[in-house]
């Protein structure tokens, strides 16, 4: 039996399946949605072809998923970039500081991060810029390996020369 | 008649922020505005609609609340900025040049918009 509510949301749900604020989107579409049906239904069609008729009307859910993805574009780059850059700053991390040194900071320093971004996600729910806070804490995660990084370049030289003396003896 | 797709895409900003400019309103209401305002000749892909009006969201020409259809369902509405307002009027005066210049060069005498 057709469950034209199931149908079409599910649908929108298939459509915004990415991004934090995807339920808002696939809600927003299903009233369009709706309204469409109901014009149809109107119009003497039944449920499943005024359902049919709609989609038709909305266009293919790939070309909607284009549309919406040129709104998202800076900010997933950006949040991608960042993260590269944090990977790299771990790489020089272990090669500046001993290893068990390099691993601890690496772990505690992502711990921090994690534990940061789940601590201010039920303060921030509400707040009209949320989007920008976890790209923003990312971005901050740098900082500590770069500070790490400095410190270490002369801790790293003076473990490697006593570990080469060690060697040697 | 078909409109080319970039004048479709270059007039949608303004006429979503004239149709919020006489009160707040939803998308499948706008669309409809539209259709019913060019007579049928501008029929605004669905699809097309939401992304722009996300778009003027991001850029705080206009606001979005939730609010409730006369089915009970929950519906987005969307509601005109300050902002958004003086974006409009800069643009009305574009389109205005543009139609009297058009009309000049046809030798016909410009009327405002």
């Amino acid at each position: 039996m057709f469950d034209l509510e199931s149908e079409v949301l599910t649908w929108c749900r298939a459509v915004h399946n990415t991004g934090p604020d995807r339920e808002a989107r696939a809600e927003e579409l299903a009233d369009h949605l709706f309204c469409e049906i109901e014009h149809g239904v109107q119009q003497g069609l039944d449920e499943e072809a005024a359902f049919v008729a709609a989609l038709r009307q909305l266009g293919a859910a790939d070309r909607l998923q284009s549309e919406h993805g040129k709104n998202r574009g800076g900010l997933e780059w950006g949040t991608a970039v960042v993260l590269a850059l944090v990977t790299c700053n771990q790489a020089r991390l272990r090669r500046e500081l001993n290893p068990k040194q390099a691993s601890a900071a690496v772990i505690l320093v992502s711990l921090l991060f994690a534990g940061l971004m789940l601590g201010v996600a039920p303060w921030i729910r509400g707040w009209k810029h949320k989007d920008l806070v976890n790209p923003a804490l990312i971005a901050l995660w740098i900082v500590p390996y770069t500070l790490l990084i400095g410190a270490g370049a002369s801790e790293g030289a003076s473990w490697c020369k006593a570990r080469a003396q060690r060697q040697k003896a | 008649m078909l409109h080319s797709k970039d004048l479709i895409a270059a007039s949608a900003t303004p006429l979503v922020l004239s149709i919020l400019k006489k009160g707040d309103s939803y998308g499948y209401e706008i669309i409809r505005q539209v259709r019913e305002a060019s007579g049928g000749e501008m029929e605004w892909s669905d699809g097309m609609l939401y992304p722009i009006l996300h778009r003027l969201e991001k850029r705080a020409l206009v606001e979005s609340y939730w609010g409730q259809a006369d089915t009970g369902r929950r519906r987005k509405y969307y509601r005109l900025c300050p902002s958004g307002s003086a974006v409009l009027s800069d643009q009305r005066k574009s389109w205005e040049l543009v139609s009297e210049l058009l009309q000049k060069l046809n030798g016909e005498t410009p009327c405002s918009i």
